[in-house]
């Protein structure tokens, strides 16, 4: 028994060495696959598969290193993300971490990242924190709640709204944007007169929707996902509660879906969508709907930008001749980026955010239409 | 304000109180808690969402879909429960965790993670009343609750079956003296409470989407109206899930909104520390 043992435990051995004779470059993508933004995270996953298919169809970077895709549910729960970022970190030993989708499981699983000197990407988490923690393995591909905020209550100052009613998700990502929000308000003459906090995942909106309406504002602001934001829609249409509704993080296909003609005339900010008639973002657009036949949301075309920012990198050490399979390296050369893909053209400053300009959109009709404010 | 909140709180009250009878139906019968039963109505939900998306008109969809749900108590109560009934209470506890997590984990595999728009039998837009916007879908689940409550307890005091029933549920042994076929009388009431289930469900889909995990939201509560009222009493699980959902609403509205689901918790805490048998139970339970 002991020397069958042996044999095999020498076989194993043996074809392992063989199969990392061909390098790989492993990325770790931690994101909701169920759960209330499970729609989120299916699209993170499918924009960066097609990203990770088309460069290794062309035979991978540098046409040698293949990349390979290891994907985890992180439900949208911080303490999930936490051990599956460990499960990739420490058994699949991957280079670089793409995730996470919700800022409460980023801010979660940043300190795994940092600790195991493994760069980490986030395409969609927008609280300012995450920033601001001095970690140096952290990046964001996304708008950050501050740069949202500003244009929101721009667009709230154009239209003469001086009181708003706000609600926001109990996560990181409403708390976050509440805070940055209540502290911008002064400079915009605008004053929030009721804010409401509910818990994601909650479907009763009534008794919310009543107090932010018995402060009569000139409109609702919301700092939260689609499907609360579909559902508080739908029910102030029952309760009949009619006001203007403009917020950030509901920037979705599923909104329309689940909303119907009750989402009509949202405003939203967001970095990307896909009515921006630029080039490359249509033949995004084209690709996506061919292969998954279904729409998406931001954080499909900055996903697939982090892929192709992350492969650059990894082909910029190559030419450097730097071993890019060392972290501390690899962050070097993600930290140096500067790509241009469907989401314009992104590079870090030195917290590891990202700047671009931002625009509105509206539902009108079923369709995303973008609003060009005054 | 005052008024909103309340009408919220029947609201939400109603649909407690109908998953709490089929609770209590389980536990007189017996003496265990399902607590597969959150998952039940998330399984009718989507039966229903189903045959709806075949074009099926919604009424008839929905009559479908709770006589599919009754079905599917029926084989939990055979195929799963009989086998581990003569084993201790705590095996049968646990073997609905498991039926549960089946349920729910089977249910995102066949129709996917995300939330779903569930049709509604009542007009989306408010009417006035007496001054007051109300929503047609609120005055219906309260209105369809109560008709089913009533018609509950009618049926256990008129109806022959049902009467049968209910004695087989308190007492077996003189019920099958009598010859009562008790298992065939257990039977039933598992599809009753699963049926019920079914249409609490469909009353609440249309404002909280359906979803896989939608027992998170109203299974617990549904336990702890059940136990307020007073475990194995018809009366208590309307009484207690009407007290759950005001008091919850009423907490929300006036202290926090945060903190809402803490709030019926608080009340059970507090009512089980003064009445530990529930509100209009008298006998001292011995069973849990």
């Amino acid at each position: 028994m002991k020397k069958f043992l042996a044999i095999v435990l020498g076989l194993v051995l043996a074809f392992s060495s063989i199969a990392s004779a061909d390098d790989v470059f492993k990325i770790g993508l931690v994101c909701p696959l169920s759960g209330s933004s499970a729609i989120s995270g299916v699209i993170m996953k499918n924009a960066a598969e097609m990203a990770v298919n088309e460069i290794n169809e062309k035979g991978g970077i540098n046409g040698k290193i293949k990349i390979q895709l290891l994907a985890e549910d992180d439900e949208g729960i911080p303490a999930n993300a936490v051990n599956v970022v460990q499960k990739l970190v420490e058994q699949d030993k991957v280079n670089i971490i793409l995730g996470a989708q919700l800022s409460s499981c980023t801010l979660a699983m940043m300190e795994i990242t940092k600790a195991a000197k493994i760069p980490q990407i986030t395409p969609a988490s927008s609280n300012v924190t995450i920033t601001q923690q001095g970690n140096k393995y952290i990046y964001r591909m996304t708008s950050t709640d501050a740069t949202n905020a500003k244009t929101l209550l721009k667009y709230c100052q154009s239209l003469g709204y001086k009181k708003i009613a706000m609600c926001y998700d109990s996560g990181d990502f409403g708390t976050g944007g509440f805070k940055i929000v209540s502290g911008l308000v002064d400079e915009y003459g605008i004053e929030i007169v009721d804010s409401e906090v509910y818990n994601a995942g909650d479907t009763d909106f009534a008794v919310i929707l009543s107090k932010m309406d018995a402060a009569k504002p000139d409109c609702f602001f919301m700092w939260g996902y689609h499907t609360e934001c579909a559902a508080i829609m739908t029910q102030m249409m029952q309760y009949g509660f009619v006001y203007p509704m403009i917020g950030y993080g509901m920037n979705s296909p599923e909104l329309v879906n689940l909303g119907g003609e009750a989402v009509e005339g949202i405003i939203i900010c967001t970095a990307f969508d896909a009515a921006n008639p630029d080039p490359v973002v249509q033949a995004f657009d084209k690709k996506y709907q061919a292969l998954y036949k279904d729409s998406y949301d931001q954080n499909g075309p900055q996903s697939y930008d982090a892929v192709y920012l992350m492969a650059d990198a990894v082909k910029r050490a190559i030419a450097d001749g730097a071993d890019w399979k060392n972290g501390e390296i690899l962050n070097k050369y993600i930290a140096s980026a500067s790509y241009t893909g469907a989401t314009g053209t992104t590079a870090f400053d030195e917290t590891g955010d990202m700047i671009k300009d931002l625009m509105l959109i509206t539902v009108k009709n079923g369709v995303h239409e973008i609003v060009n404010m005054k | 304000m005052l008024f909103q909140f309340i009408l919220n709180g029947l609201t939400n009250g109603s649909l407690y109180a109908l998953m709490a009878v089929g609770v209590t139906m389980v536990y007189k019968s017996l003496g265990m808690l399902n607590f597969a039963h959150g998952d039940i109505m998330m399984i009718g939900t989507f039966i229903a969402l189903t045959i709806i998306k075949l074009k099926v008109p919604l009424f008839a969809s929905l009559i479908v879909a709770v006589l599919a749900t009754a079905i599917i108590g029926f084989l939990l109560e055979r195929l799963i429960l009989r086998r581990v009934e003569f084993s201790s209470f705590i095996n049968l506890l646990i073997a609905t965790v498991g039926v549960s997590y089946i349920l729910r984990n089977g249910a995102m595999v066949v129709f996917g993670t995300n939330p779903q728009r569930f049709p509604s039998l009542f007009s989306q837009f408010p009417v006035n009343v007496a001054g007051f916007k109300v929503s047609p879908q609120s005055i219906g689940i309260i209105l369809v609750s109560l008709t089913l409550i009533v018609a509950l307890h009618l049926f256990f005091t008129r109806v022959k079956v049902g009467k049968c029933m209910e004695l087989a549920s308190s007492d077996a042994q003189s019920a099958a003296m009598m010859g009562i076929n008790v298992s065939h009388m257990r039977f039933l009431t598992f599809g009753i409470s699963a049926g019920l289930a079914c249409i609490a469900g469909a009353l609440i889909a249309p404002l909280t989407y359906a979803r896989p995990d939608m027992s998170a939201a109203i299974g617990l509560k549904a336990f702890a109206a059940a136990i307020l009222g007073g475990i194995g009493n018809l009366w208590g699980a309307l009484l207690g899930g009407i007290i759950l959902g005001v008091v919850e609403a009423l907490g929300a509205g006036y202290i926090s909104s945060a903190y809402r689901d803490a709030f019926s918790f608080l009340v059970l805490f507090f009512v089980l520390f003064v009445k530990p048998t529930g509100l209009l139970n008298r006998k001292i339970e011995n069973k849990l």
